[in-house]
This record gives structure tokens, sequence and C-alpha cells, in this order.
């Protein structure tokens, strides 16, 4: 062998394992620990949202895993609502306003399997139990934004703790997501509906539906539109979900595909515009270790364009990019967006510019 | 000073000053097995294509010190220049519960120009790469680092030394179509502090 081609051969074995080794590793390692953020000490679940007590105070609530927690800087009281072994905190939803204001939790009796020891309890803003409310049993699970899902037997019902409308369905709910006002529900012959969390369904009809969904969006500021992002392979779809007389009707192919990738069976989204004239539709989906954005403008002819993107700007999509985080809600009169984050405190951003979040604490 | 640093100095100074005047004490063939333990410093973090994002000692986002740990094998080429590998492990903590870890294999080129037998001042360079890793990303970097060690010979075959220097751990990327992947092309600067035992044969 000569010996240029024993000199060839360990760089190019050596070329093969570094291209091999880093294939997959585009995310950065040291873009990751210069993004990273202090550990708050506090493991948030949820923020429910802010809402006034009777003092006039307006504070913000928030589930952690122990307890639903009240920040603020005002005089008034209030009880934190702890987990019991009796009473293990699981979901919680937040009704500021209105007669049945109130914080709203489901509970489960450690170690019980019987589904009467699943309940949905209700307190007052001053984190005090409201035993008018009673208790409802068999309760499968609550929605940040007010919707739950009783399972009793072959009975499936679903709530509004908002309006206190109830209504029975034909289907299982077997997966549920949610955004702003709505719940994509997947029902467990694979159909999905929506509903808005007052209880009423825009589309009463429901659809075929889509597998292996993982993110949902209400869009549309004149007329009612969503997307959903379905996972298959390695690659995340986005489709879009319009209602069609009193169907809806679900894109076949994506319109467009994610561009990073993200462990959860959940992809957290908000949408925005960037300004109040713009006619840009901006829907922001938090990755594990970046935040893509699908932008929606007209072509020339008025189709909708499709464009994703990575952000890689400063504030928000620099400061949380490594977050895990867990939920996010959008304040319909401000635009500002509230950003909580697992284990990186709750966060206030405002989409339209780059400047750093503001923390709530 | 204090009268105790004063007599260190000087005690230091009438061992290493002979051995510039001394004759070489290693020969071609002579071989060397060190083993390093110490700490890490993160000295800086910089990101070659987004210089607002760099980080320097006290603002990088992590904890103020690691450790390190390696093993080496070196053959004399002359009677002052040795050539081997060595094999580390560095780990430290980032502001996250993730740990960083970074395990170098590498060549390593040592310059021994003060060799009295009972003394060595080596200037070492390595060359090679680390499996880096944090969190769920994992990496083969680019890695370099210059140290300078001085070391006793508390036998004719054992010794102790000190190690300080820079280590320098690449990540770097090719433009992708997906994403510029080339804000993320950055450089970590350590600075080591180690104890260092040979065995010299």
């Amino acid at each position: 062998m000569k010996r240029t081609t024993l000199i060839l051969i360990p760089i190019l074995l050596a070329a093969m394992l570094l291209c091999s080794c880093n294939a997959d590793a585009q995310d950065g390692i040291y873009s990751a620990i210069a993004d990273s953020t202090l550990d708050s000490g506090t493991k948030v679940k949820a923020y429910l949202g802010s809402a006034e007590d009777s003092h006039g105070e307006v504070y913000n609530y928030v589930l952690t895993d122990s307890a639903v927690i009240r920040l603020g800087t005002g005089s008034g009281s209030f009880t934190q609502i702890q987990s019991t072994k009796d009473a293990l905190l699981d979901e919680a939803a937040l009704v500021s306003n209105g007669s049945n204001k109130g914080i709203y939790v489901t509970v489960h009796k450690a170690g019980s399997s019987d589904p009467s020891d699943s309940r949905l309890l209700k307190y007052n803003l001053e984190g005090n139990l409201d035993t008018s409310f009673g208790s409802k049993t068999h309760v499968k699970w609550l929605t940040t934004n007010g919707m739950y899902y009783i399972e009793d037997g072959s009975e499936y019902t679903l709530g509004s703790v908002s309006s206190s409308s109830e209504q029975t369905l034909a289907k299982k709910i077997t997966q549920v997501f949610e955004s702003e006002n709505y719940i994509l529900a997947r029902f467990e012959d694979g159909s999905i509906n929506v509903y808005l969390n007052d209880g009423s369904t825009p589309a009463p009809d429901g659809t075929a539906g889509i597998a292996n969904i993982v993110g949902f969006q209400v869009i549309g500021n004149t007329t009612l539109e969503f997307l959903v992002v379905a996972k298959s392979g390695s690659s995340y779809g986005i489709h879009t979900l319009t209602i069609d007389g009193t169907n809806l009707k679900l894109s076949s192919d994506a319109v467009a595909s994610l561009k990073s990738s993200s462990s959860s069976d959940r992809i957290q989204s908000f949408h925005h515009l960037t300004g109040a004239t713009d006619s840009v539709d901006h829907v922001v989906f938090k990755m594990d270790n970046y935040f893509d954005q699908l932008d929606i403008a007209k072509d020339s002819t008025g189709e909708p364009k499709y464009t994703v993107t990575t952000l890689n700007t400063a504030g928000y999509a620099s400061k949380l990019r490594t977050s895990l985080v867990v939920n996010i809600i959008v304040d319909d009169v401000t635009g500002i967006v509230t950003i909580a984050t697992y284990s990186n405190s709750i966060w206030q951003i405002d989409p339209t510019n780059n400047i750093d979040p503001i923390e709530i604490k | 000073m204090k009268k105790s640093t004063f007599i260190i100095i000087v005690l230091l100074a009438i061992a290493v000053v002979p051995a510039f005047c001394a004759a070489g004490y290693y020969e071609t063939g002579d071989q060397v097995f060190s083993f390093r333990a110490g700490v890490e410093f993160p000295a800086f973090l910089s990101f070659l294509n987004d210089p607002s994002r760099n980080q320097s000692w006290g603002e990088m986002h992590m904890q103020k010190v690691g450790g390190i740990a390696s093993i080496s094998y070196q053959g004399y080429l002359t009677q002052n220049l040795a050539l081997g590998g060595e094999l580390g492990y560095q780990f430290i903590n980032s502001l996250t519960p993730s740990l960083y870890t970074a395990v170098p294999i590498t060549a390593k080129l040592t310059y021994v120009p003060v060799q009295t037998g009972l003394f060595d001042l080596a200037f070492s360079a390595n060359l090679g790469f680390a499996f880096i890793k944090y969190g769920e990303g994992k990496y083969l970097a680019p890695y370099a680092s210059a140290t300078i060690q001085p070391s006793f010979y508390i036998t004719d075959s054992w010794g102790i030394g000190i190690e300080a220097g820079v280590m320098a751990t690449a990540e770097l990327y090719t433009k992708s179509a997906t994403y510029d992947k080339h804000r993320n092309n950055a450089i970590l600067g350590m600075v080591p502090l180690a104890v260092v035992v040979s065995y010299r044969h």
C-alpha cells in the first residue's frame, strides 16, 4: 500500500467519525449553556392568569407541583391551596370575572384508582374552599381555560366552569389540547372537534381526524381558523383547520413543517400580529431548544403563503430558548404574552419586539 | 512579603536555577506516565459569529469551578521533546441541573527545557478531539490546550507537579439549509489547575 494511502485512510476515518458523531448535534451546546436560565426553585405546572380579588388588587395565580399560589404585591390575604394526601392537585383553572369567579382544581386521592376519588373543587380568589360548589367526581381533566371532562362508565360529559354548562358526548375523549379560549378534543374513533370554553361548539359535526397531534393553535382574526401540528416520524407538519358551514375542514397535507425538534408530546404556541396594521399572522411554537415561527402572509393572488423560520433574535427567543415551557397565555386586550416555564419562572413578553422578557414575581 | 514565603522562593531558586546550566537528564526512548487531577475554571465563551453573546469569567452561565482528571503516556523523541497521548475527563455544572462534560482524546507534545533529574519544567501542547455532552446535546469537538508544568522528582521514578494553562474546545458548524447554525459557532476556554503525579522509566 502506498504511503499516501496509509495517510489518507486515518484522515478519512477521522472525518467520518466527526461527521457521524455530529450529525444530530445541531442545537449548539455552548449556545444552550450561554442561554441557560437559573432554576427558580419553584416547579410551575401552569400559569392560570390574573384576577382582581375582593379588595380590588390584581394578582397572578400559578399552579405549582404542590400548590396553587398567588403572586403579587397587594396586601390582601391568601391561603395557598396545598396538595394533600387525600387531594393531590392535578390541574387548575382561573375564572377571573363573572358569577363563577374563582379557582377550580382537579384532585385525586393518593394511591386510589377509584374514579370517584377524582374530583373538581372550587376555591374563592382568597384560597378558601367554596363549599356551595360541592364537588364533581369522575373528573378526567380540567384545562387551564376552564373546560372539564367527566367519564362515568359509558357517560361522557364536557363542562365549562365559566358558564356552568355541561353537554353529554356520544364518544369518549382520548386527547385534549387548548389554545386561548378553545379546546381541541380528539375522540376514541380518531375524529376531532373544537369547543369554545363557554361550552359552545363552533362546528357541531366534528371531522375526520389526524393521528399524532402534538399542537393546536387558534388563529384567524375575523374568521375562526385553527392550526393543528401533527408529528410524522421526525417531521412536525402544520395543518389548517377551518369551519366549512357546520363542519370542520382539516387540510389533508401539511401547509408547512416546523424546523426544530421537540421531545414533548405537546408543543406550546401563541399567535400574534407584528403591529396594528400588519396583516401577517405569526404563530410561534416552542420547541426543545428554539422558538419556531410560522408566518402566514397573502401572496399576489390572495392565497395564504406559509413560511417557517427558527427565531434567533434577542429577547424571549434567546432568554427562554432552552426552558421547558408548560403553558402560554395571551392577553386579548394588551397582546402581552405570558410564558410559564417549569423551572425557570414565569415571564411576560411583548412578541412584537426583541426586548428581554419581564419576570412575574 | 512574609518571611516564610521568602524562604520558600529562595529554596526553589536554589533548586531550579542550576537546572538551566545542567546537562539534560532524559534520553531518546525514555517514557513518562502521568496521572492528573484537579479543578478547572471557566474563563471565556466566545461566539465567533455573534460576539454580542460572548461571556467571560464571572458572567458565564456555569458554576465557578469544575473538575478534571486525565492519564497520559509519552515517549522522548529527543532529549527535550516528548510525544504521546492523553485521555481526560472534565465536568462542570451549568445554571440548570444539566452537567457539562468533556472527554478529550489528544496527542500531547511536551518540551522540557529544564531537566535536572530532580526538577523538570515542561511546556505541553495537546491537540485532538473531545466528546462533549450537555443535556441531550452531544458533539465531537476539536480540542487544544497549552500548559506549563513544574515537577519535582521525589525518587528516581516518581515525581509530583502542578499544571496550569488554558484548554479550548470549539463547536463549529457549517451553514445549514434549515437553520443558520453559524450563530452557534463558539469556543469555550477553561483554565486548569491540577496536581500531576508522574512515573518515568
